[in-house]
């Protein structure tokens, strides 16, 4: 899974969601980063 | 200052009571090479933890200081300080910021340079040439 980035969604949509983001290295040494948004309840990854 | 990465995995941060949202055994902080060396470009507090702001080459990222050991305690003098406050934008996901001059004080800097816009990158990379030629004197 991904990590948390320290940033607050302020478009309408998705109020209460967390921006996320994945790195990827490939095994020609290319970094893919792979952003996408999820929702925590309690503390656990509950939906993206 | 400088960290070498000695865990790109979420597994060192599971004893501690304050860690990022959502962090478990199985989070990867793909950006980060185990035994790679990186220049510090801020510390900021954040949701009661700390974090390193750093990069890998384009990618930029802020990731908890349990990943990594010091290996140059030195700190510019060009660093500044800034404490946030529950009526700033970016609390608490910011609470305090040390560091460049832009990464404290222009309040979405932190946020386009995690989303990788191409000004705060051309800032961030300004002021890195800067910092790495004041450590060389």
């Amino acid at each position: 899974m991904g990590t948390v980035l320290l940033i607050t969604l302020r478009d309408a949509r998705w109020v209460g969601w967390n921006k996320l983001q994945y790195v990827k290295t490939l095994s020609d040494g290319t970094e893919i980063v792979i952003h996408f948004v999820g929702k925590f309840t309690n503390g656990v990854f509950d939906s993206y | 200052m400088e960290v070498k990465c000695i865990h790109n995995t979420g597994k060192i941060l599971i004893g501690y009571h304050r860690k990022p949202l959502g962090s478990s055994a199985i989070t990867q902080y793909g950006e980060l090479k185990i035994g790679k060396k990186y220049l510090v470009m801020g510390v900021i507090m954040s949701n009661g933890y700390l974090t390193y702001l750093i990069d890998n080459n384009d990618v930029i990222s802020a990731c908890p200081y349990q990943l990594f050991e010091v290996t140059n305690h030195v700190i510019t003098p060009n660093w500044y300080f800034r404490a946030l406050t529950i009526d700033d934008n970016n609390f608490p996901n910011q609470e305090a910021v040390w560091g460049y001059y832009e990464l404290c004080f222009i309040d979405n800097h932190f946020e386009q340079l995690l989303t990788m816009n191409e000004d705060a990158h051309r800032i961030y990379f300004k002021r890195k040439i800067e910092i790495e030629k004041e450590l060389e004197e």
